[in-house]
């Protein structure tokens, strides 16, 4: 036991000495090409806490470059007990696209436009002049697509689109606002979400978000315009009694005959409705 | 029961001795440093391209000012995820610091890149973009984390100049003989953590993208070329060879078996190289087609951290598969 301890205190010491400075003069000695320079390996201590260490790294990454596409709840829980130690790091994939491309609506391009004209409605917007903001206006290295300025902004407004099909309009406007306040001309912003080859033929230029500027006083804020939605009414029924009819006479009866089971009886009546209703 | 308890010990030994072999036995400084300075080249174009970034995106007023991603975070209830987000750049909303810490980052890169000031200039580097990185926030995408985990791993070894290294390579090739070489426990952990890192990042990526239709389907290579309004090259014309349904199905298909295939067989000693030369192809393909030029770039250079040991090797390294 006491001879394991010496040995390992040896190698502590051994291992400390060619520190940084004696790897240095290593190195600068390679450099002219005079010398071998080999060094003993770290103490048993350092090895233990390295070895820990080295595992929860690769379990940590793992955890989280796996947990991109579906993870489990425990997958999930995992990922977040491990954000402390990846988020500050900037080891954590996050919820970036480590398959690359899925072909689906996020990989699509998306554009943001302004215009000084007024927007009254989704309906009547593609008729106003609407201009390209952000690096793609401007031509030069910068905006060439596929670049790093350019990814950058295509990633800003795949959230921005995301956020506003989840009706996130407050959020939107928070990443949005800035853009807009500055130049007091504009009147309307909107996100354009080109299609692709693997799009429908028939899906042209869609509209995520589209938003009137509103000015008061010092205050900018954005209201979000949607398309107005169908709203479902019940259908009226031209069904009209005929005591005449011996069927329906029969079937009156019956539904009058609620005693045993209501709710039953009601989804019959129903059925039956439709049915005369059909027959008609 | 003595007989069974010493088994036990000598497998623990041993599983131990391949553990402590594996992580802990020397390596050459020079090829962790041509992997750094790589790492370092990449920064650099990096934080250049973030230039104009300082203006647009972080300034007062700015979409991702310190103050606005303040609001959007409280506004979305996101504060707790955010807590973790840590760079000293949310403290100032001026353009002209920021400016001041891409230089110092280039800076550093270039520092990096000769090899001066030893491995803390490797740390300070990994910290300055790691700073910068976090500050992106949603801007930030796959790079950044690929750059982040390599800087940091590069950073563990002893500091070396880029060239020097790279002649002394070249040198030691051309002589074939393994003479000159600077070892040291560190470059052979920082280089066994590239190469670990790198496998199980491939991997994942790998699973990720089977989880996706158009990778089965053989839709993939178009789906990274298909969003030509952000792509560098427009390969879905008329006349592009990639729009032929054999073509793109076919490289679908190869892209899909290169990267476990390549990984592979690049840790296997013979065929190491043959691995790499295919990851590399897979790089350039992602690059070419998905306009993912620095994530690809990242890659690749991180691919030339494998180096599989000669069977029965004694801690020395295999040359050859460098």
């Amino acid at each position: 036991m006491d001879t394991e301890r010496m040995k390992n205190k040896k190698k502590t010491k051994t291992s400390k000495s060619p520190g940084d400075s004696g790897v240095r003069s290593g190195v600068e000695q390679a450099v002219v090409g005079q010398s071998n320079a080999v060094c003993e390996g770290p103490s048993t201590t350092v090895k233990t806490w390295l070895s820990i260490w080295v595992a929860v790294h690769l379990m940590a990454i793992t955890v989280s470059f796996t947990a991109v596409v579906e993870p489990s709840s425990l997958h999930q829980r995992l990922s977040e007990v491990l954000q402390p130690y990846l988020r500050p790091s900037h080891f954590s994939a996050d919820d970036r696209p480590v398959y690359l491309t899925y072909g689906d609506a996020d990989d699509q391009p998306h554009r943001i436009e302004v215009t000084t004209d007024r927007v009254t409605g989704v309906a009547n917007s593609d008729d106003l002049a609407w201009r390209l903001v952000g690096p793609a206006e401007t031509s030069g290295f910068a905006s060439t697509p596929g670049l790093a300025v350019s990814d950058r902004v295509a990633r800003w407004l795949s959230t921005v689109a995301m956020l506003a099909e989840n009706d996130q309009p407050s959020l939107v406007a928070d990443l949005l606002l800035p853009l807009v306040a500055k130049q007091r001309s504009i009147q309307g912003v909107r996100i354009v979400r080109y299609p692709t080859d693997l799009n429908d033929i028939h899906v042209g230029v869609t509209v995520p978000y589209l938003a009137r500027v509103v000015r008061e006083k010092s205050k900018v804020s954005l209201v979000q315009l949607k398309e107005s939605r169908l709203s479902a009414q019940p259908r009226v029924s031209a069904f009209r009694f005929d005591p005449t009819q011996a069927d329906q006479v029969a079937w009156f009866k019956e539904k009058l005959d609620v005693s045993a089971e209501p709710l039953s009886a009601d989804h019959a009546v129903s059925n039956r409705l439709i049915a005369a209703e059909a027959g008609q | 029961m003595k007989t069974n308890g010493n088994a036990l010990k000598i497998v623990a030994d041993t599983e131990i001795g391949v553990w402590d072999r594996y992580w802990f036995s020397s390596g050459p400084v020079e090829p962790v440093s041509i992997i750094r300075g790589l790492l370092a080249v990449i920064a650099l174009i990096y934080f250049l391209s973030a230039w104009s970034d300082a203006s647009f995106w972080y300034a007062e007023g700015g979409p991702l000012s310190a103050t606005n991603v303040s609001e959007f975070l409280t506004t979305g209830g996101l504060e707790s995820a955010g807590s973790w987000i840590v760079s000293p750049l949310f403290l100032t909303d001026s353009a002209l610091f920021y400016q001041l810490y891409l230089i110092v980052g280039m800076a550093t890169c270039l520092v990096v890149l000769w090899g001066r000031g030893g491995r803390w200039v490797s740390i300070l580097l990994w910290c300055l973009f790691v700073g910068w990185a976090n500050r992106a926030m949603l801007l930030s995408g796959l790079a950044e984390t690929l750059l982040s985990l390599g800087l940091f791993a590069a950073a563990i070894s002893p500091a070396g100049s880029f060239w020097t290294a790279l002649s002394a390579t070249r040198r030691a090739k051309r002589e074939s003989s393994s003479g000159d070489v600077v070892m040291h426990w560190t470059a052979g952990f920082a280089e066994r953590l590239l190469a670990t890192q790198i496998t199980v990042i491939g991997f994942a990526t790998w699973v990720a993208m089977l989880a996706g239709r158009v990778w089965i389907n053989g839709l993939g290579a178009y789906a990274l070329a298909a969003p030509v309004e952000d792509r560098t090259i427009d390969w879905t014309g008329p006349s592009s060879l990639l729009v032929r349904v054999s073509v793109h199905e076919g490289l679908t298909h190869l892209m899909m078996i290169a990267l476990p295939l390549g990984l592979f067989f690049a840790w296997l000693p013979k065929t190491s190289q043959i691995g790499k030369l295919i990851l590399v192809g897979w790089c350039i393909a992602i690059g070419v087609l998905g306009s993912h030029w620095l994530y690809a770039m990242t890659f690749a250079v991180l691919i030339f951290s494998i180096r599989p040991r000669k069977r029965g090797g004694d801690g020395g390294w295999d040359r050859s598969a460098a």
